[in-house]
C-alpha cells in the first residue's frame, strides 16, 4: 500500500529475517575457505571466492525456489513469502561476486574486450560438452539483475503487477540456464558424484514442489459450475468461515466471497500487489488482508480504505436457500455493491 | 495470479521436468567418476648395480651406486631453479652435479661417494633441501 | 475447528505459535542444506598444484635474451649451469611490446644481456617471468651465449595445449574445460602456446608449440585449447625446454578426460 516509495519499509519481522540470511551466507562462506584450506592448502584466493560465492547462490536459489510452492501448499510458509525478495536481492550479489571475479579473471586484460571475448573465446557453440558454458551463466545474471533491479513496490507498481510478476518468472530461465552453466562447466572438470548428486537431488525437490502446486491450484480451477437463470451456485452459506472466504472460479477469474459480520460480499480474489490470493486472505478490521503482506480492501466496493488507492472488481451475489449464487459478469473495479445478508 | 500466469507456471514446470533431467544425463554420461585414484610417483628403476646407500626424505629418493647418484624426484618443487650439490656430513654443498626439474627420475655421475646430497634454489639462493646418507 | 493463524506484518503478534514453529523448522533445515552445501562444493574439489604466482614480490633476473621463437632469458642459476626463463608481458598479453623502447635502440636483441624484474611463475621445474613495466628491462653492455638447438626428430604426443602463464602458476585449475576460454585469450594475447603431456610414469614434459618454420603459432591453434589432443610434430631439445614444430592439420582431438594433472 505505497503511498511514497521508500528503499525498504523496516520492521522487526524483516530485520530478523535479514539478519538470518546475513549470517547463513556469512557461514557458507567462512564454512567453504575453512574446508577448501584445510584439505586443499595450495587452493588459489581467486578460485576460492569464484568458487564459494557460485555454489553460494546455487544454495540460495533453491531457498528461493522453494519458498513459492511451499507458500501455496501450506500457508504458514507465507511469511517466508512475505520477505523473500530480500532473499532474492542477496543471492543476486553473491552470484554477481562470482560472475565479476570469474568474468575478470578469464577474460580482462586480454585483446579484446572482455564482453566479446566471454561470447568468442570458445566457439564450439554447436558441442554440448564442450558448450561455452560461461556465456549461460552471463545470461542469468543479466535475468537475476534485473530481477534484483525491480525488487521493489516502485517498479511492481509502474510495470504493472502482470508485467513485473511475468518478468520475475524469468527467474525460472535463470534456474535452468545456472544448472546448464554448472553442468557443462564445473561439473565436466570438478567431476564429483557428491556435488551432482546434491544439485540433482535439489532439481527434483524443486520440480516436486513447484508441479505438487500446479496441480493443488489446477483442482481448485477446475471445479464444475451449475447455473440458474445466468447465475452460478457457488456453495451454501455454512461452507464459508467467519471473516473468511471461499474461492471460486469463474470462466478466467476466481473469485472470493466473504463472510463476516452476517454478510456475504464478492471481489476479485487477484491482490492489485503482486497478484496474492486475497481469498486466502482474512477480514480484518472490516477489510479483506491479503495474505501476502497485507494489502486491504474493503469487501463491499473492493477499494482500499483511504488514503490507499487500489481497486479490486466485485460482483454481485444472491441467497436462494442458503445457497449463494454470483452472476459471474464482474462489476468494474471498485463498484459499490449492496451486500447479502444471511 | 490469475489463471493464466498459473497455467503458465504449470507448463513451465511440466516442461523443466521433463528436459532438464535429459539435459543432465546427456550432460554426465560420458564422465569419469573414479578419477579421484591417487596419481602413482615416479618408480625406481631395477637395477642391477650394487647400490651403496639409499636415503629419502618427503620430496625425494636418492640412491647412491659407485659411479653415479639417482634421485627419484617423488612430486613438483615448489622451486623456480633447483640445482643438485653433493654436501658434506653436515648438508653443507660441496659440488655442483647437475639440475632437475620435472618430478621424475634422475642419474648424475659422481666421482666419490657424497655424504649426502643438497638441493639449491638458484634464482633465490635458498636451501630447498637436503638429504644425508 | 482450529482457529486459523493469519500473519500480517503490520498486526502486533499476528505470528501464530504453529506458524511461529514451521518456520523455526524451515530455518534449520535451510542453514543444515546451506553447510551441507558449503561442505560439499569446498570438500570435492580436485587437488590443486603447488604452482606458484609471486603476484606480490619481484625478483631481478639476468641472462642472455633469445628469441627461439618466443622471448627467453638464459638465465645462469649456478658455475655451469643455465635455466631458461620464458618472458610474459602483463595481463594475457606477450612480453614482445615490453622490449620494443630496447628494440629502439638496438636491432636485434637476440644474443644481448638483459636484466629484468618482474614477477616469477614457476612448476614442476619449468619458470617464466611476467614483466610489468618496459622501465624495468635493462640492456646490459655485453653479449651472452644464446642456447643450442638439438634436434630430436618426429615425434607423437598425447596431451593438452596450456596458455604456460596460468598453467604454470597464475590460475588454479590453469589447464582444462573450466580455463578454456581464458587460455585462448592468453594465446591470442601473444603468450606462447604450450604442450602438456604426462606418460603413464605421471612424468610430465612440456614443448613450446611453434609453426614448421618454427616461427610462433597463436592462433592457429586456438580452437584446440584446453581439449586432450594427439599431436605430431618435430622436436627440438633447448637446453630445459622442448620445441615443438607442428602442422595445425596434424592436432587431432581426443575424446577423453583431461590427463595432466
Amino acid at each position: 500500500m505505497a503511498l511514497d516509495y521508500k528503499l525498504v519499509i523496516w520492521n522487526s519481522f524483516k530485520k530478523q529475517y535479514d539478519k538470518i540470511i546475513a549470517v547463513s551466507m556469512l557461514l557458507y562462506i567462512v564454512v567453504f575457505a575453512i574446508v577448501t584450506f584445510t584439505f586443499n592448502p595450495e587452493s588459489s584466493i581467486e578460485t576460492l571466492i569464484i568458487r564459494a560465492f557460485g555454489s553460494l547462490a546455487i544454495v540460495m536459489l533453491h531457498i528461493i525456489l522453494a519458498i513459492g510452492p511451499l507458500s501455496r501448499l501450506n500457508d504458514q510458509f507465507l511469511p517466508i513469502l512475505y520477505n523473500r525478495r530480500h532473499l532474492g536481492v542477496s543471492m543476486f550479489f553473491a552470484a554477481l561476486v562470482h560472475g565479476g571475479f570469474s568474468m575478470f579473471q578469464f577474460h580482462a586484460l586480454g585483446d579484446v574486450h572482455p564482453i566479446y571475448s566471454l561470447f568468442a573465446s570458445n566457439m564450439d557453440y554447436n558441442s554440448l560438452i564442450n558448450f561455452p558454458f560461461q556465456v549461460l551463466g552471463f545470461l542469468a545474471l543479466l535475468i537475476l539483475f534485473a530481477m534484483a533491479a525491480t525488487s521493489h513496490d516502485f517498479f511492481l507498481a509502474n510495470l504493472s503487477a502482470r508485467v513485473w510478476k511475468r518478468l520475475h518468472m524469468l527467474v525460472y530461465v535463470a534456474y535452468v540456464l545456472i544448472i546448464a552453466h554448472v553442468f557443462l562447466g564445473t561439473f565436466q572438470q570438478e567431476t564429483s558424484p557428491f556435488t551432482i548428486g546434491f544439485l540433482i537431488l535439489g532439481f527434483i525437490t524443486i520440480s516436486g514442489l513447484h508441479l505438487a502446486a500446479a496441480f493443488k491450484e489446477r483442482k481448485t480451477d477446475s471445479n464444475k459450475t451449475e447455473e440458474d437463470e445466468g447465475w452460478i451456485k457457488v456453495c451454501t452459506v455454512d461452507e464459508i468461515e467467519n471473516d473468511r472466504a471461499k474461492v471460486f472460479k469463474l470462466a478466467n477469474d476466481r473469485v472470493a466471497i466473504f463472510k463476516y459480520d452476517g454478510k456475504l460480499a464478492a471481489i476479485h480474489n487477484v491482490c492489485k500487489h503482486q497478484g496474492g490470493p486475497l481469498g486466502e486472505g482474512k477480514i480484518i478490521d472490516g477489510c479483506v488482508t491479503c495474505p501476502w503482506h497485507g494489502y486491504q480492501y474493503l469487501p463491499n466496493n473492493g477499494q482500499s480504505p483511504p488514503p490507499y488507492t487500489e481497486k479490486v472488481a466485485t460482483y454481485q451475489l444472491r441467497l436462494k436457500d442458503a445457497i449463494i449464487y454470483i452472476n459471474p459478469n464482474a462489476l468494474e473495479e471498485g463498484t459499490e455493491v449492496e451486500p447479502v445478508y444471511f | 495470479m490469475d489463471a493464466s500466469q498459473r497455467k503458465v507456471h504449470r507448463i513451465i514446470w511440466m516442461s523443466v521436468a521433463i528436459v532438464v533431467p535429459l539435459f543432465i544425463l546427456f550432460s554426465i554420461k560420458d564422465l569419469h567418476f573414479n578419477t579421484a585414484e591417487k596419481k602413482s610417483s615416479p618408480v625406481e628403476t631395477a637395477s642391477q648395480e650394487l647400490v651403496l646407500k639409499t636415503a629419502e626424505n618427503e620430496f625425494m629418493k636418492t640412491i647412491l651406486y659407485e659411479d653415479h647418484v639417482e634421485i627419484i624426484l617423488k612430486s613438483p618443487l615448489k622451486n623456480a631453479s633447483s640445482i643438485v650439490y653433493t654436501a658434506d656430513t653436515t648438508g653443507k654443498p660441496l659440488k655442483i652435479i647437475g639440475q632437475i626439474t620435472a618430478s621424475g627420475i634422475y642419474n648424475f655421475d659422481i666421482q666419490s661417494a657424497p655424504e649426502g646430497i643438497a638441493l639449491y634454489d638458484g634464482i633465490k639462493q635458498t636451501e630447498i633441501t637436503k638429504i644425508l646418507f | 475447528m482450529a482457529k486459523k493463524e493469519f500473519y500480517v506484518s503490520y498486526v502486533e503478534g499476528s505470528l501464530g505459535t504453529k506458524t511461529k514453529v514451521t518456520l523455526k523448522r524451515f530455518v534449520w533445515i535451510c542453514l543444515g542444506f546451506t553447510i551441507a552445501g558449503a561442505f560439499l562444493f569446498s570438500f570435492f574439489q580436485k587437488p590443486f598444484k603447488n604452482s606458484t604466482f609471486e603476484l606480490t614480490n619481484t625478483t631481478n633476473i639476468t641472462g642472455t635474451f633469445h628469441q627461439s621463437p618466443y622471448p627467453m632469458l638464459r638465465v645462469k642459476v649456478a658455475e655451469g649451469t643455465y635455466k631458461n626463463i620464458v618472458l610474459l608481458g602483463f595481463g594475457k598479453s606477450s612480453a614482445n611490446p615490453y622490449l620494443d623502447n630496447l628494440l629502439a635502440q638496438e636491432k636485434d636483441l637476440h644474443g644481448k644481456i638483459l636484466s629484468i624484474s618482474g614477477n616469477l611463475i614457476y612448476y614442476n621445474g619449468k619458470t617464466l617471468l611476467q614483466i610489468t613495466d618496459a622501465e624495468k628491462v635493462k640492456l646490459e653492455d655485453q653479449n651472452g651465449k644464446v642456447p643450442k638447438k638439438e634436434f630430436l626428430g618426429e615425434m607423437v604426443f598425447e596431451g593438452e595445449i596450456i596458455d604456460p602463464k596460468c598453467y604454470f602458476g597464475v590460475m588454479k585449475p590453469g589447464f582444462g574445460k573450466i580455463h578454456r576460454s581464458c587460455a585462448v585469450r592468453c594465446i591470442s594475447g601473444g603468450i606462447p602456446p604450450v604442450l602438456a603431456t604426462t606418460d603413464k610414469n605421471s612424468i610430465a614434459e612440456y614443448y613450446l608449440l611453434t609453426d614448421l618454420q618454427g616461427k610462433p603459432i597463436n592462433d592457429e591453434v586456438l580452437s584446440f585449447i584446453g581439449k586432450p589432443s594427439e599431436i605430431k610434430g618435430i622436436v627440438d631439445k633447448l637446453e630445459d625446454w622442448y620445441i615443438l614444430k607442428i602442422d595445425p592439420k596434424n592436432i587431432l582431438i581426443l575424446n577423453k578426460n583431461s590427463s595432466i594433472y
